[in-house]
């Protein structure tokens, strides 16, 4: 029996209309829209660690959010254990869904209702879908959370409102309100990236260490291409709305193909004052996702730029086995990926 | 879904308000706020207690216009005096063979012998001690006559000075009777017919200051009833009951008489019963009405959002004042109604507020978890936005109570307040057309005007207090 | 060669309604010409309220309670506020700020900005300054014709670039850079520490950097101070500090930021949070955190103390005495 990937996303596109003023809109002939995602594919198996590293800007958190059905697509489908998610229309298969499906978010200071005490927070995903009906079991399936992600003695940290918590004690409520569920998917955005350095590996153990207890398949968005290296199994390495990289975290980072790779590895800072770095000349900064140049996406600031590299758009090509990159440079194709 | 009062929930509850009270404690306006609030309330809630008397009643406690009674400190107020109140006891004096009873009730059984005319007088002696003659004063009584066999009958009073003046004050109307009859006497000695009565001019003799001529001295009540009978077998039975005499005061109370001499002490405690209720109700409700427009509209967006806004545009565009004399003269006047009318004008602003502040609420991340976990428009409204939002329309509420007290000051100060309630505004209303300005009757014309005044800076203070408490909490961080 | 700047002891104390939070606690270190410190630590620790205090910055509940700050001779703690404003604040030490970004007047060309700055401290005309202003952008590798934009139209990494400009509008000796690089992407972050000590070398610059982020401190400066908890745990020249972290604290600090390059290794993390700045922990404040605490630990406070024959110093009773 074929491995059925929990996740699974094909031809996955986000187009956002900008809302022009009055007049513009008479003017104009077509509302200018966001690229935000572009026909972007990628699987990820029961269990797994999935990287989708990228600049500001470049999708990976419009992706996010499509993937948990906060953003409904503009194209492409998106498989949740076999089934298509744009299928669902009925809001009770959609809710029934929603509880296996959870999403961490970045600031720990906004994703916590700051009126909300700690306990009616992490509770709230029970209450929201109905499973547990007696209080003393919510009180129970809470306290246990807590003490999965340190918060002990839980009984200490219950009563109080988020504004009393730390950065990291809040992040710690935010994981502890999306695994009370026991999902089954998991995206977080970025989630360690507002707090200090010291306490960041104390949340990403704990994070870590419920996932693999429960197989949970994860997507994991982060700017940090260094963390990604330490956690994720696969990493996907996005630019202006498309896939340029895929491949296993070690082959990617070690032996990188895209020179967009190469150029996001060589500008990371490494806490080892003597490393020799490779000065990789990056120009300029990203793009508009407005109007995203034609092409290749990268042409305009890839130093190995090339004539067919403005005209055609690379695909995303299987190098090797589950190795892919989107580049001329790496043209030979044995067959097209999807 | 969850019970109302489990543990964890008391545990909550109670963190909460003691953080919030933490917070408004330190600020030292705010308490002041309360504080005035709590002095009005405890003087609504504890009205009876405060004074005796009932403003909706009227009773004529003293002269009309009478200063405070603390006024009496200063030496050109010094020598007035207060409402004095005496139950008479009558004591025989002539004809006491015809009296079977005498004290409070006195009876008279007249028998007669000859044909002569008998006066059986009773006399009581009164010790009086004013430097300033009361300008008015009034007596009450009933009496009747039964058994009127050939008889006839008359019933005068009197008061004789120290010096010996006498002055009649009141005599049987119509004067010598031969029926039966009877009557509930009380007289004011302002009452013209009375003056008439007794040969005097209206407008020019004060029969008070006639009767009351010497400053110190005593004083004595004269009861005379004569009887005149036609036959020998002549009968007459007088009964005459309880007398009770009150000379007005010229001063009286806390805050003396208006000009019909009601005490005004009083309408002010009653009438902060009116100004909190309804101020503090309109409040309510408009507050009520804008939190729900406001979410709506902030979260549910499109048409909805749009109707909404418009309707709230157009209300706002309404001239307030007019509509609402407009509304008071179709409607009536009734308190109800005042304060439906100011709640149906006030929410719109708090619509307007509550809305913006949902509009960047519902893109926090909290409400987008809530949304991944399956939470339906309306538990996210309720359970999310709204605890969010009750901050800022608590403050808002307890700063539009001011408006609401005010809107209902200027109805009754223009006449269309409810007649029936005793409010700040119907006693300016009084004041301003009974000649309290003319006669320069501060302590009637100051009271609810300053009432009104610290009762709405008082909820201003708290307001704008709870306004800080509600803002920082929202820039807190780290 | 005598140090450029010279902090001695400093303590800054912000008085609350609870007491006193003890932001700066006794902190010494030196600047020379030519040079970048980095002031590393986790958030609270008291790095910005150390720039703030030496460009006396610092609110009203502020107190500077000891200690000097000495630029060529004169102590900027004791001088008056005029005197600060006049002499050294952005002619010879200015600042970057923390989101320094969102610091610029959002209706007003950076162009005007920058002049602005200028004209406001020196007695140049406005033309000059706007010739100066364009000459800064390029300096910081901007365009010049960018002179004529408006915060909104400039990127991320552009408005970091005019606020680094403004910064050095003046000619200043030293410059204190607060977190310059957060919010920005890691290429255009790479892009402007380039600049950063590009500058550094061209117009004999010093800099202050403080930040978090250690990597970056790795790359961009040769000294670094560590703090925690408004105190100066461990300091010197970076390669030695990198090499062989001497104080827990470093040690753990410098593990928790993993490298793209060389062997994965393990993730470290400190237990515990950091001290309440109120009431900070007995004898050195990082005991109840530290894997190698002892008994003395909790009862005196280890002093910052030069070790071996280099510049470099630490605090900690490991190595003391």
């Amino acid at each position: 029996m074929k491995d059925e990937a929990t996740m699974e996303v094909q031809n996955l596109v986000k187009h956002f209309e900008i809302k022009l003023g009055f007049f513009k809109t008479l003017i104009t002939k077509q509302a200018p829209v966001v690229h935000a995602v572009d026909n972007i594919s990628f699987k990820i198996a029961k269990g797994e660690i999935f990287g989708l590293v990228g600049e500001s800007g470049c999708g990976k958190t419009t992706t996010g959010r499509a993937l948990v059905r906060l953003i409904e697509p503009t194209e492409g489908k998106i498989f949740f254990q076999g089934i298509d998610l744009a299928s669902l229309s009925i809001e009770r298969e959609v809710r029934k869904l929603r509880r296996k499906m959870q999403i961490i978010f970045q600031d720990p200071y906004e994703s916590l209702n700051p009126r909300m005490s700690i306990f009616d927070i992490i509770a709230e995903p029970l209450r929201i879908q109905k499973i547990v009906e007696k209080e003393e079991e919510v009180h129970e399936s809470v306290a246990k959370a807590m003490e999965d992600l340190d918060l002990i003695p839980p009984e200490e940290f219950m009563y109080r409102f988020p504004h009393e918590l730390s950065g990291g004690q809040r992040q710690r409520v935010a994981v502890a309100r999306a695994f009370v569920l026991k999902p089954e998917f998991l995206v977080a955005d970025e989630p360690v990236s507002m707090l200090d350095a010291s306490i960041r590996s104390a949340v990403l153990k704990l994070l870590l260490g419920l996932q693999k207890r429960l197989q949970t398949a994860f997507l994991y968005i982060t700017h940090d291409i260094a963390i990604s290296r330490h956690i994720c199994d696969r990493i996907a390495v996005m630019y202006l709305g498309k896939i340029v990289e895929k491949g296993s975290t070690d082959d990617v980072i070690q032996k990188p193909l895209h020179p967009y790779t190469e150029a996001l590895i060589a500008a990371v800072p490494v806490p080892d004052p003597t490393a020799r770095r490779i000065e990789v000349v990056i120009k300029g900064e990203v793009p508009s996702a407005i109007n995203p140049p034609p092409g290749c996406r990268f042409h305009t600031r890839c130093p190995h730029a090339t004539e067919i590299c403005r005209k055609k758009e690379p695909p995303l090509l299987k190098i090797e086995k589950n190795r892919y990159v989107a580049c001329h440079l790496h043209g030979s194709s044995k067959n097209t990926e999807s | 879904m969850s019970p109302l009062f489990t543990r964890e929930r008391r545990i909550i509850w109670t963190r909460r308000i003691k953080g919030f009270w933490e917070e408004f404690r330190s600020k030292k306006i705010g308490l002041v706020g309360l504080f005035i609030v709590l002095v009005f309330v405890f003087m609504a809630i504890f009205a009876p207690w405060l004074t005796p008397y009932d403003p909706l009643a009227m009773e004529r406690v003293a002269d009309g216009f009478a200063l405070p009674q603390a006024m009496t400190i200063f030496p050109q107020y010094a020598d007035l005096s207060t409402t004095r109140r005496t139950s008479i006891y009558w004591e025989v004096e002539e004809g006491s063979e015809f009296v079977q009873e005498w004290g409070r009730n006195v009876l008279v059984n007249f028998e007669a012998e000859t044909i002569d005319t008998v006066t059986v007088v009773f006399t009581v002696e009164y010790p009086y001690s004013q430097k300033v003659p009361p300008d008015a004063f009034y007596y009450e009584f009933e009496w009747k006559a039964e058994e009127v066999k050939n008889s006839k009958y008359l019933l005068k009073l009197f008061v004789v000075d120290p010096n010996g003046n006498s002055t009649l004050i009141w005599i049987l109307p119509g004067s010598w009777r031969d029926t039966s009859g009877g009557e509930s006497v009380h007289v004011d000695s302002t009452n013209w017919e009375l003056l008439k009565r007794l040969g005097l001019q209206l407008g020019v003799d004060n029969l008070a200051n006639e009767v009351f001529t010497v400053e110190e001295g005593n004083y004595n009540f004269i009861l005379e009833i004569m009887f005149k009978p036609k036959a020998i077998d002549a009968e007459c039975k007088i009964h005459f009951t309880d007398t009770t005499f009150v000379t007005l005061g010229h001063v009286h109370g806390i805050l003396g008489c208006d000009n019909a001499g009601s005490d005004i002490w009083a309408q002010l405690v009653y009438g902060a019963r009116v100004s909190l209720m309804i101020g503090i109700l309109a409040a309510a409700i408009a507050t009520f009405l804008g939190i729900t427009v406001g979410i709506t509209s902030g979260f549910v967006g499109g048409v909805v959002d749009e109707t909404l806004m418009r309707i709230v545009d157009i209300l706002l565009c309404l001239p307030l004042l007019p509509l609402l004399l407009a509304l008071v003269a179709l409607f009536g006047k009734s308190v109800f109604y005042i304060v439906l009318f100011v709640a149906i004008f006030g929410w719109q602003g708090l619509s307007r507020v509550i809305r913006a502040s949902v509009l960047s609420l519902r893109e926090s991340t909290f409400i987008e978890c809530a949304k991944a976990a399956g939470a339906s428009r309306f538990y996210i409204m309720t359970k999310h936005l709204l605890p969010n939002v009750l901050p800022i329309a608590f403050a808002s509420l307890v700063l539009s109570v001011p408006a609401a007290i005010l809107f209902e000051a200027t109805l009754s100060f223009l006449g269309f307040g409810d007649p029936r309630s005793p409010t700040w505004g119907k006693m300016l209303h009084h004041a301003f057309g009974f000649g309290g300005f003319s006669h320069l009757a501060w302590w009637w014309i100051l009271p609810p005007g300053l009432a009104i005044t610290f009762l709405c800076i008082a909820f201003v203070f708290m307001g704008s207090a709870l306004d800080e408490v509600v803002n920082p909490r929202l820039r807190r961080r780290r | 060669m005598e140090p450029l700047l010279k902090v001695e002891n400093l303590k800054m104390y912000y008085e609350t309604i609870r007491g006193y939070v003890k932001a700066v606690d006794d902190i010494s270190f030196e600047m020379n010409k030519k040079e970048a410190l980095g002031l590393a630590g986790e958030s609270g620790c008291g790095k910005t309220s150390v720039a703030l205090t030496i460009l006396r910055l610092l609110p009203s509940n502020a107190k500077i309670v000891d200690g000097s700050v000495t630029l060529a001779d004169e102590d900027i703690v004791k001088m008056s506020e005029k005197e600060v404003r006049e002499k050294i604040r952005w002619k010879r030490i200015s600042m970057i700020f923390q989101g320094a970004m969102n610091a610029l007047h959002p209706t007003y060309t950076i162009g005007d900005q920058i002049v602005e700055a200028i004209v406001k401290h020196e007695d140049v005309s406005k033309g000059e300054a706007m010739e100066r202003a364009g000459e800064l952008l390029e300096l910081v590798g901007m365009k010049r014709s960018r002179v004529k934009r408006y915060p909104h139209e400039l990127s991320g990494g552009m408005k970091q670039r005019a606020m680094t400009a403004m910064a050095l509008s003046c000619n200043p000796d030293l410059v204190i850079a607060d977190e310059p690089t957060t919010a920005l992407d890691v290429i255009v972050q790479a892009q402007v520490l380039k600049v950063m000590k590009e500058l550094k070398d061209r117009l004999d610059l010093s800099i202050i950097l403080i930040s978090h982020d250690l990597s970056m401190i790795a790359e961009t400066c040769n000294k670094v101070a560590i703090m925690y908890a408004g105190k100066i745990v461990e300091y010197g020249d970076i390669v030695p500090i990198f090499k062989e972290p001497l104080h827990p604290y470093t040690e753990k600090l410098i593990s928790a930021f993993p490298s793209i390059l060389g062997p994965k290794t393990e993730l470290s993390s400190i237990r515990g949070f950091p001290p309440d700045l109120l009431q900070p922990p007995p004898g050195c404040r990082f005991h109840p955190r530290c894997p190698h605490a002892t008994e003395i630990c909790q009862r005196e406070e280890p002093l910052l103390e030069k070790t071996g024959n280099e510049e470099r110093a630490v605090a900690c009773h490991l190595y003391g005495r």
